[in-house]
């Protein structure tokens, strides 16, 4: 362990505030400028690091005050000490003798529900006394020391996930079967299925899929947005899906006559002339300098490609947009808008793929974990009240004189009203 | 039938912030009761109205997970809705109506704010990923932290005039009607404390949720970032206060400034994102 005096500017809570700060400015520039990796940059990691190393630096230190929290009861102490943390005080002076207020503050502290302990104590003039420690929700004390290390395990599981998972998305065509670069396993996509909302939308898409190693089937499942396939902690989610530039069939109409067309295989026209359908961009978009390029997978505007072969020979490549007499020919890299064709491109049975999301995280247990230590730490620190008396009955002046002291985790100002209650139930006892 | 419960109460959340700002002026005791009514009919014909918005909504399969805060007039009027519950919570544990006459605007404010909804305010076709039942969970966990933190902003608001108006020499009627400054101080901090580990939880929960759609827990989206951001500042008030000792003005001001990142967290980054946000219709 490093000396007391290295770590202490890691447990001033001032260095700590301006850390949070800095966090939260470094948060919001990476938010401003996504392009810029801040996250995942070394620095930030470095601040993260920082901040649970700070939590250690200044936790560990307190451990022991809360186990050894109880005096032992073999210890002697003055009864001025007794009263150093109170920050509530009262005196109530009796004409009863010192064991018999004993007995009336015991039978008080156990009407007011409070667990307690008697202490051994000295008093100043070294006469008798007795001491007694009560406390309400003394759990509460806990909260402080849980929440904070539970910090160090969140940022902990994040970090074993970074360091040893991984994440890899698998665009799987209807059919086929796909092997995860970080796992000897295969996933097979058997079906995959979308549903539209009247106006359109898309409202659900599923994917059945099969996971075998070696040949072996591990697991089978229709795995849908929100509710994914787990196997031994590998988990596979429906990411996304799209159309694949290819296709099973597309309908040309020319001259009223509708012919199909299958991908690759050209078909005759009249005049020694034939067309061969190649491919598909799902949402045709035209850039600025004069290139074709699909915007995304999910078919907003799909344009086939088509090449006219005369003699075996291509004569012309364009592409030809859905439903619409709009054609644009391919020269080079060049795209170039075409008087509109003859013909109309009127249906496509399309390939889909499905996005499957390959996750394996090893440190989400340890994040789960902390988050609900997190949580059980904040609720006990912050929803608790922890409130704490010591008392002392010491000689006076003509019988026994309690002395009370009143601690509580809260604002003092919360506690006075019930401090001056109890106080007086006392003061009723004991009169 | 829907639409009449909403209008009724954005009717009586309007009655009643007048009535509140008639209290501020005329100090008239009543004037506030009746308020706290307003407020009190107000919900109940709010909660109303959504009620019958999710059983219409729920005649659609997909809408099986339906909640009636999955757009952005959903969102904002369910949001007022909140911080009205949240509003008579306070009111009943502390007996302050003068709160009122701060959190009735806010609340005029987002209902407004949901009527003029630039995407309309028909039920919404739910996206893939917003059918969850994490939508039931999350989103009012985030909500109740929030209107929490309006109300710390609130009362931050009134302790700054509060303070202005015990320090000149003509104080106006607002002052008699507010507490003392330490009250103010103190309520600040007891809303905080409570609302904290509420936006923690709803956090995590948001975490879960996006474990299960989007294949992780956290991802630096914008809007989990920004989360993070908002938690952080109060995590500086909590700091500043319990351990540093700050009291007053200085932590009635990271009330505001912890409020503005609330609000840019709410609606802000989804100008920022696309994803998570009811801009798009898309997110959660
Ligand atoms: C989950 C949120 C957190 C809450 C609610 C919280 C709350 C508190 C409280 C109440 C104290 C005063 C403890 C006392 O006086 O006995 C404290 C102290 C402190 N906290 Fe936090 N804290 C949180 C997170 C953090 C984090 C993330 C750090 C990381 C750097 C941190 C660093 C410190 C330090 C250095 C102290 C002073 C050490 C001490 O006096 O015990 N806290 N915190």
């Amino acid at each position: 362990m490093l000396p007391d005096s290295t770590l202490q500017p890691f447990r001033s809570v001032r260095f700590n505030i301006w850390l949070f700060a800095v966090i939260a400015a470094a948060s919001i520039f990476g938010t401003f400028f996504p392009k810029i990796e801040v996250y995942h940059s070394g620095w930030f990691s470095a601040l993260l690091a920082l901040m649970a190393f700070d939590v250690v630096a200044c936790k560990l230190r307190r451990g022991p005050l809360l186990i050894h929290g109880i005096p032992k009861r073999d210890e002697e102490r003055s009864v001025e000490r007794l009263f150093s943390h109170s920050r509530l005080r009262a005196s109530l002076p009796t004409r009863l003798p010192i064991d018999q207020a004993g007995d009336v503050v015991r039978s008080w502290l156990g009407s007011l529900g409070l667990r307690f302990y008697e202490e051994p104590v000295r008093a100043a003039e070294g006469g008798r006394a007795s001491a007694f420690f009560a406390a309400r929700h003394r759990v509460q004390r806990w909260g402080d020391m849980v929440l904070h290390v539970s910090i160090v395990a969140i940022l902990a599981g994040g970090l074993m996930g970074a360091l040893y998972g991984f994440d890899e998305i698998l665009p799987l065509p209807v059919g086929e079967t796909m092997k995860l670069k970080h796992r000897p396993l295969e996933v097979t996509l058997e079906d995959f299925d979308i549903q539209y909302y009247p106006s359109g939308e898309v409202s659900r898409y599923a994917s059945q899929i099969t996971v075998r190693q070696n040949g072996a089937d591990l697991g089978r499942k229709r795995i849908v947005v929100n509710d994914p396939l787990d196997i031994n902690r590998v988990r596979f989610y429906q990411a996304s899906w799209g159309m694949t530039p290819s296709f099973r069939t597309a309908v040309l109409r020319i001259g009223g006559r509708d012919i199909t067309v299958r991908p690759g295989e050209p078909v005759a026209l009249a005049g020694g002339l034939s067309v061969r359908a190649n491919r598909i961009a799902p949402t045709f978009e035209l850039t600025p300098d004069g290139r074709m390029k699909s915007a995304d997978f999910h078919g907003h505007n799909p344009a086939l490609q088509l090449d006219f072969i005369e003699n075996g020979e291509v004569k012309a490549a364009v592409w030809l947009l859905l439903n619409r007499p709009e054609a644009y020919r391919i020269i080079g890299q060049r795209v170039t808008p075409a008087p509109p064709p003859p013909f109309l491109w009127v249906a496509v049975d399309p390939i889909l793929f499905s996005g499957i999301q390959v996750g394996y995280d090893p440190g989400a247990p340890l994040f789960w974990l902390g988050a609900i230590c997190l949580m059980a730490g904040l609720c006990s620190h912050f929803y608790l009240h922890q409130r704490r008396l010591r008392v002392a009955v010491v000689n006076g002046e003509n019988g026994a004189n309690v002395l009370i002291g009143g601690w509580n985790s809260r604002t003092p100002s919360e506690f006075e009203t019930e401090f001056e209650d109890w106080v007086e139930r006392l003061r009723r006892q004991v009169a | 039938m829907e639409q009449t419960f909403f209008i009724a109460a954005f009717t009586f959340y309007t009655v009643a912030m007048s009535l509140f700002l008639g209290y501020v002026i005329t100090r008239r005791e009543s004037l506030s009761r009746v308020a706290g009514t307003a407020i009190w009919a107000g919900v109940g014909t709010h909660v109303a109205s959504l009620i019958l918005r999710t059983l219409a909504a729920h005649v659609i399969p997909e809408h099986r997970f339906y909640v009636p805060w999955s757009n952005w007039f959903e969102s904002f009027s369910f949001f007022s809705l909140v911080i009205a519950v949240t509003f008579l919570v306070i009111e009943w544990r502390r007996g302050m109506p003068i709160l009122g006459a701060f959190v009735s605007p806010v609340i005029f404010a987002t209902m407004t704010t949901a009527v003029y909804s630039p995407f309309g305010t028909h039920i919404p076709s739910l996206a893939p990923a917003l059918q969850s039942y994490w939508m039931a969970i999350h989103v009012p966990v985030m909500f109740i932290s929030y209107a929490a933190f309006a109300h710390a902003f609130a009362v931050g608001l009134a302790y700054l005039i509060q303070e202005r108006q015990l320090k000149s020499k003509h104080p106006t009627s607002i002052s008699f009607r507010l507490p003392p400054l330490e009250d103010l101080d103190q309520l600040i901090y007891r809303i905080i404390r409570t609302a904290f580990p509420i936006l923690t939880l709803g956090v995590f929960l948001g975490a879960r949720w996006a474990y299960n759609a989007w294949g992780r827990y956290w991802g630096w989206d914008p809007k989990e970032t920004w989360a993070l951001i908002t938690w952080l500042i109060y995590l500086i008030y909590l700091h500043m206060r319990l351990v540093v000792g700050w009291r007053g003005r200085k932590t009635a001001y990271l009330s505001l400034l912890g409020f503005a990142f609330v609000l840019f967290t709410y609606v802000g980054v989804n100008y920022l994102s696309s994803l998570h946000g009811f801009l798009s219709n898309q997110g959660r």
